[in-house]
């Protein structure tokens, strides 16, 4: 009963942004939906969990690229724009030891909110 | 005739949030130390703050105890300065794994090209950076030589990204006041979208410096670059939210003036204290993490914020426009809450 109150109200006052609000010393709160990618990168031949290895994460529709390596537990997560696609490259690179693993590409569409990832790296 | 309809369904919509009283946005004070020493912070932070960080779990167990929808809260890390904790993107992931949005109030100074990164892959949603002039006046105010120059790398990062939520926010005040349609200039050279400008408020460290605060003059003249520069739609540049404006209301902003402190709007303090906006006179505090339930708080506490008859006293007991108004700003009272200490309606010449 309320909600259908406030809603009555919104549209009486005839002001957009009544819920959307930002308090006078605080940040927007109006953010676009996003989609968490997460997963863990592991050696195909050990099944073991590969650390320092670059996440580059192309957003389809937007283009945008985001970055990330690895954890020591062979696990990343990057919270990105919705899309229809994805384009994700694991490589090898920016680590003490470079080129162990071959680097690999993978393409997602149609994601949900939350997707997760089991990506295998062969030696070279 | 036609605002006036508006604003008095305004107004019935104010008292219908005020009476369903859901949190949307709660801060989080989670550092006072600050890397800066600006001339007008209203927490008197320093680069040695007399308080700890406060601990990310002790945050969480606070989160931990809200038993509401959670989609419809941003959690808005604030300081002191956020960046220089070490530990800001597990904070982040944190509150998303929680189902919540998360946003942050920065200076710049550290907001980097790796940390920018870093944080929108944790989520960061929305970002507000202070820019309070041109280099010198900006500098001035920020008691720094170098931040107007990383406040400029760090737009040009937050722009970079069009996901994120950026706005940009100028303390208006006596050096830069004539400023403003150059850094307007500035502002759109950088990409900049959203622009929010507010006064200095007498309290912390700016008590003492009476250059921070504008004359009557100046504040009018302050309105009318914004009600003009909306005209032109070139950016999408607002007053805050921080006071009742009169004939102004909706000429510089989108909404009528509402302060929701209290009322969708909470806070966790550095000490732990459960209050409204950060800026808020400490002694309006509700409970404490460390002895209350925050959410409990929250339900069952806040009435000073919801019923606000209290601030009917000195120039705001025979106002006409109190109805509008309801005492301005709550930042604007002191803890004897004997009177507002600006009345932004009264400065309008």
């Amino acid at each position: 009963m309320n909600k259908r109150f406030r809603n009555l109200a919104k549209g009486l006052s005839l002001t957009s942004m009544l819920f959307v609000f930002q308090a006078c010393y605080g940040s927007p709160q109006d953010m676009d939906p996003d989609v968490h990618i997460s997963g863990i990168v592991l050696s195909d031949t050990t099944e073991n969990p590969i650390s320092n290895i670059k996440v580059k994460l192309i957003n389809k529709d937007s283009g945008m690229i985001q970055n990330q390596q690895t954890d020591e537990n062979g696990e990343f997560s990057i919270y990105t724009g919705a899309s229809n696609s994805y384009e994700l490259n694991f490589a090898d690179v920016d680590s003490t030891e470079n080129n162990v693993y071959i680097e690999k590409d993978t393409i997602i569409s149609n994601v949900g909110e939350n997707v997760y990832l089991k990506i295998s790296l062969e030696k070279q | 005739m036609f605002k006036s309809l508006k604003q008095t369904a305004f107004n019935k919509f104010k008292n219908i949030e005020t009476n369903f009283h859901e949190l949307n946005y709660l801060f989080w004070e989670c550092t006072t130390r600050c890397n800066l020493n600006c001339l007008h912070c209203g927490s008197d932070c320093s680069k040695d703050s007399s308080f700890d960080d406060m601990p990310l779990d002790d945050f969480l167990k606070s989160l931990d105890t809200i038993e509401t929808q959670k989609d419809i809260i941003t959690v808005v890390i604030t300081g002191g300065e956020p960046l220089v904790r070490k530990d800001l993107e597990q904070c982040g992931r944190e509150i998303r794994k929680r189902g919540m949005r998360w946003a942050m109030v920065s200076n710049g100074q550290l907001y980097d090209e790796k940390r920018h990164n870093s944080l929108i892959n944790a989520g960061l949603g929305a970002l507000t950076i202070s820019l309070d002039g041109l280099e010198k006046s900006h500098n001035w105010l920020r008691n720094s030589t170098t931040n107007f120059e990383r406040v400029g790398k760090a737009i040009s990062l937050a722009t970079s990204y069009p996901r994120l939520n950026f706005d940009i926010v100028t303390c208006v005040n006596n050096k830069n006041i004539d400023e403003l349609p150059e850094i307007l200039e500035y502002l759109l050279s950088k990409n900049v979208k959203t622009w929010r400008l507010f006064t200095i408020v007498p309290i912390g460290r700016a008590v003492d410096n009476p250059e921070l605060f504008l004359s009557d003059k100046q504040f009018t003249k302050m309105l009318d670059f914004i009600s003009t520069t909306r005209k032109q739609k070139l950016i999408d540049v607002k007053f805050s939210c921080e006071g009742y404006v009169g004939d102004y209301e909706l000429k510089v902003r989108d909404t009528f003036f509402f302060c929701r402190a209290g009322i969708n709007i909470g806070s966790i303090l550095i000490d732990g204290s459960i209050s409204a906006c950060p800026n808020i006179d400490r002694s309006f505090s509700q409970g404490n993490i460390y002895k209350d339930n925050f959410f409990e708080v929250w339900q069952s506490k806040f009435q000073m914020f919801r019923d606000r008859s209290w601030t009917k006293v000195g120039k705001c007991a025979n106002c006409s426009e109190y109805k509008n108004c309801q005492g301005n700003g709550l930042h604007y009272w002191t803890a004897e809450k004997d009177g507002v200490m600006v009345c932004h309606n009264e400065k309008i010449i």
